[in-house]
């Protein structure tokens, strides 16, 4: 059996799940949505009601930049790639959450239990 | 083969997504396309595979919320304007107006310096409003406040308290010697050092002022979460 990340944890690390993955290679949101449960063995899944609104808020910030293409299959997706400016928040934002793991090891004891 | 773009206008309400962001209605049933079409490929039922898409709307409403705050852009003010020019100019329009009360209740300008050496022939008068000046911490105060509820920057907070004395510093830097320029205004080009001594007195002073009211607002110091609440706002 799967065992999943309680989505109020999830909810939090959806902004840098996302940029960590476009910035390896541009990807639609249905290939987000699968790469992010394959990737982390199902720990980790967002529905279409949780990853599209962070995309558009993402594409807002300018961290993103979508455009429709065809995929392998002929089809028009949207594609979102990271801009230079996602690319420059994403080393910040995974030291943070380094951070936080740290800080809340520290307290809570994380890795050992 | 399933119409998932009805779909998507029928479980948002056609009115809960805009026209101008048709293109959110059909990124959205791409999406249950594919889910869809995924599901049948692991070999689920078509009704099953089609209950799941739907399950990944959750509550629509709330999705269309969502959405339509995502991609909402700037209203009619953009957030230059709102975090820099309004909060400038109700700083600079309220120490002036103090500044237009104090002259028009005559209350006299206190002296701060006179004196008359070598470096500075004649009489060189550095005359202030000591209340204008000491009331400057509010008004540096007041546009770092306006400039911060807007959701501005360091940066943003920080130009908007000292405004009043930016512009003081364009009107001595640059106006008044290039309108003395214009002019042909005789004893103001022969005496620079009394122009530089007028940006000195107007400006100097007073930004200190308003620096002073600022510094609370520029978030080196978090004044009961207040500055975590307006990033939020910020981000909103």
């Amino acid at each position: 059996m799967i065992r999943r990340v309680d989505p109020k944890i999830a909810r939090g690390s959806v902004e840098l799940t996302i940029l960590a993955l476009l910035a390896k290679e541009s990807l639609y949101g249905f290939e987000i949505a699968k790469r992010i449960e394959e990737d982390t063995g199902g720990a980790l899944s967002f529905k279409l009601a949780s990853l599209y609104p962070m995309l558009y808020e993402l594409e807002k910030r300018g961290w993103l930049k979508g455009q429709w293409e065809a995929n392998r299959m002929g089809r028009d997706r949207r594609y979102y790639s990271l801009t230079p400016t996602g690319r420059k928040k994403l080393a910040p934002l995974r030291r943070e959450w380094r951070f936080f793991f740290q800080a809340l090891d520290r307290v809570a004891g994380v890795t050992r239990a | 083969m399933r119409n998932w773009s009805a779909v998507v206008r029928e479980r948002m309400g056609a009115e809960s997504i805009p026209t101008q962001m048709s293109d959110v209605t059909t990124e959205l049933a791409n999406h249950l396309e594919d889910c869809f079409e995924s599901l049948r490929a692991e070999g689920v039922s078509e009704a099953e595979a089609i209950a799941r898409a739907l399950d990944e709307f959750g509550d629509s409403r709330r999705l269309a919320c969502k959405i339509r705050r995502a991609r909402r852009t700037e209203g009619w003010m953009n957030d230059r304007t709102k975090q820099l020019w309004l909060p400038g100019l109700a700083s600079l329009t309220a120490a002036n107006l103090l500044l237009m009360a104090l002259t028009y209740t005559s209350l006299p300008p206190r002296l701060v310096v006179e004196r008359s050496t070598a470096w500075f022939p004649g009489l060189a008068l550095m005359a202030a409003y000591l209340p204008w000046l000491a009331s400057q911490p509010l008004f540096g105060a007041l546009g770092a406040w306006l400039s911060r509820r807007a959701g501005g920057g360091r940066a943003m907070r920080l130009c908007s308290g000292l405004f009043p004395s930016i512009v003081m510093l364009v009107c001595w830097g640059l106006l008044i010697p290039a309108s003395a320029a214009v002019e042909k205004h005789a004893w103001a080009m022969n005496h620079p050092i009394f122009l530089a001594l007028g940006a000195l007195v107007w400006v100097v002073p007073a930004t200190s002022g308003l620096l002073l009211g600022s510094l609370p607002f520029l978030g080196y110091w978090n004044f009961r979460g207040l500055d975590a609440a307006s990033s939020c706002v910020a981000r909103t």
